[in-house]
C-alpha cells in the first residue's frame, strides 16, 4: 500500500484528566469559601480549555485537508497528463495507419506516386 | 519497478523505411574513402603506364581527369547497380531496368579488365624499354620479353585489381544493406502501428488507474472529515463529563449546610437575568 493511500495520523483529542484534577483540587482546597467569583473563574478556565482543544482539533483537520487536497490535485494532474498523451497517441496512430495503408497499396501497385521510394 | 509510461513515455520511432542521417553520412564517408584509395592507386598506375609522356608533363590534366573518372566509376557503378536491383526487387522500378543494371555491371567489369591489362602492358613495356628512355646512360639494348605471370608488374596489377574490385564490392554491399526493401518498410509500418496501439491501450489503463486514485483520494478526504467530526464529539463529551462531575461535586456541597446552595442560587439568578437581558445563556454551564 503506497504512502499516499494511507489515512493520515489519527486525531489526538486533548485529555481532560489534568484539568479535572486541578479543578477538584482547587474546589477541595476552598471548600468553605466557594463563591460566585470562584465559580466564574472555573467556568472561564473550562471555556478556555474547550477553545484550546477545539483549536487543536481544527489544526489537525486543516493539516489533513491540505494533504488531501495535495493528493487530489496530484492525481488530477496525472489524469490530465494521461488525457493529453492519449490524444497525441491517437493522432500518431491515425497517421501511422495511413502510412501503413499507403505502403501496402504501393506494394500492391495501386499507388500514384510509386517512384518516390529509395 | 516498472517504467512509468506517463512521466517518461517510451520512444516510438515514427519514420518508417528511412535511414538515419548519421548512417547516411557514414555511408558517404565510406564511399569517399574508397574513391580516395582508388584514386591513389590509379594515379600511380597511370603514371607508370604513360611514363614516357608524363615525364615531360604533356598530359598532366588529362591524366588527373581520367584517374578521377575511373576511380569514381569503380566505386559508384556497383552502388547504382545495387540501388537499381533493390528497386526492382521492391517492384518500384520496372523489371526491364535489370538490363541497365546488367549493362552497368558489364561496364564495371570491362573497366577493371582494361585497367589491369593496361597495367600489365605498362610493366612489359617498361621492361622492354629498360628503364626511362630519357635518362642518360640507358644504352644497353633491351631484351624483348613477353607476358609472365610472375613478373612484379603483373603481380602488382592483380593486387591493384583486387583492391579496386574490393572497393566496388564494398560499395555494392553497403548500398544493398542500406536500401531497405519496400516489404520491410511495410512490415515496420505495421509494427509501428501495433506499437502505438499497445501504448494507447496502456495509457487507457493508466487513465482508469488515475481516476481510481482520484476517487480514492476524495474518499480519504471524506473519511478524514468523518473522523474529525468524531474527534469533535469526543472532546465535547469529555468536557461535558468534567462539567457534570464538577456540578455533582457542587451539588454535594449544596446538600450539606455550607453556603454553596446559596451561591448556586445566586448564580442561577444571575444567569436568568443575563438571559433576560438577551445575552443568551451558553450551553453547558456548570450550574445547569
Amino acid at each position: 500500500m503506497p504512502k499516499r493511500d494511507r489515512l493520515p495520523a489519527d486525531y489526538s483529542v486533548p485529555k481532560t484528566a489534568r484539568l479535572r484534577r486541578r479543578l477538584f483540587w482547587r474546589l477541595r482546597r476552598m471548600r468553605a469559601a466557594v463563591d460566585v467569583e470562584t465559580l466564574e473563574v472555573f467556568e472561564h478556565e473550562l471555556a478556555a480549555f474547550e477553545r484550546g482543544g477545539v483549536a487543536e482539533i481544527e489544526r489537525q483537520r486543516t493539516r489533513n485537508m491540505a494533504a488531501a487536497a495535495a493528493r487530489v490535485i496530484a492525481s488530477q494532474k496525472r489524469e490530465e497528463l494521461i488525457r493529453g498523451s492519449i490524444e497525441r497517441t491517437e493522432r500518431q496512430l491515425e497517421r501511422a495507419e495511413v502510412a501503413a495503408e499507403r505502403l501496402d497499396a504501393r506494394l500492391l501497385g495501386h499507388d500514384p506516386d510509386l517512384h518516390n521510394f529509395a | 519497478m516498472a517504467r512509468d509510461i506517463v512521466a517518461r513515455p517510451p520512444r516510438i520511432r515514427s519514420r518508417v523505411g528511412h535511414m538515419s542521417r548519421f548512417a547516411h553520412v557514414l555511408v558517404y564517408l565510406l564511399l569517399l574513402g574508397m574513391i580516395t584509395v582508388d584514386y591513389v592507386l590509379l594515379s600511380q598506375a597511370l603514371t607508370l603506364l604513360l611514363r614516357n609522356d608524363s615525364q615531360y608533363g604533356s598530359i598532366g590534366l588529362q591524366m588527373y581527369v581520367i584517374t578521377l573518372g575511373i576511380s569514381l566509376a569503380v566505386v559508384t557503378l556497383p552502388h547504382v547497380v545495387a540501388i537499381v536491383m533493390r528497386r526492382i526487387q521492391a517492384r518500384v522500378m520496372d523489371r526491364r531496368w535489370s538490363i541497365a543494371a546488367v549493362l552497368m555491371s558489364l561496364v564495371w567489369v570491362a573497366l577493371l579488365t582494361a585497367i589491369t591489362i593496361a597495367r600489365i602492358k605498362a610493366g612489359i613495356d617498361a621492361q622492354n624499354a629498360g628503364g626511362l628512355t630519357g635518362l642518360v646512360g640507358g644504352s644497353t639494348a633491351p631484351a624483348t620479353t613477353g607476358f609472365s605471370w610472375t613478373a612484379p608488374d603483373t603481380i602488382m596489377a592483380f593486387l591493384m585489381l583486387g583492391v579496386l574490385a574490393t572497393s566496388g564490392a564494398i560499395s555494392f554491399i553497403v548500398a544493398w544493406l542500406t536500401t531497405r526493401p519496400l516489404l520491410l518498410a511495410s512490415e515496420k509500418a505495421h509494427a509501428h502501428v501495433d506499437e502505438l496501439r499497445r501504448y494507447r491501450d496502456r495509457l487507457l489503463g493508466e487513465a482508469v488507474a488515475a481516476r481510481e486514485e482520484t476517487i480514492q483520494a476524495m474518499h480519504l478526504d471524506a473519511a478524514d472529515h468523518a473522523r474529525y467530526t468524531g474527534a469533535r464529539i469526543t472532546f465535547a463529551s469529555r468536557l461535558d463529563v468534567v462539567r457534570a462531575q464538577l456540578a455533582t461535586r457542587l451539588a454535594q456541597h449544596e446538600r450539606d449546610p455550607e453556603s454553596t446552595s446559596q451561591i448556586i442560587r445566586e448564580l442561577r439568578a444571575r444567569r436568568a437575568s443575563d438571559a433576560e437581558l438577551g445575552q443568551g445563556a451558553q450551553p453547558g454551564q456548570l450550574t445547569d
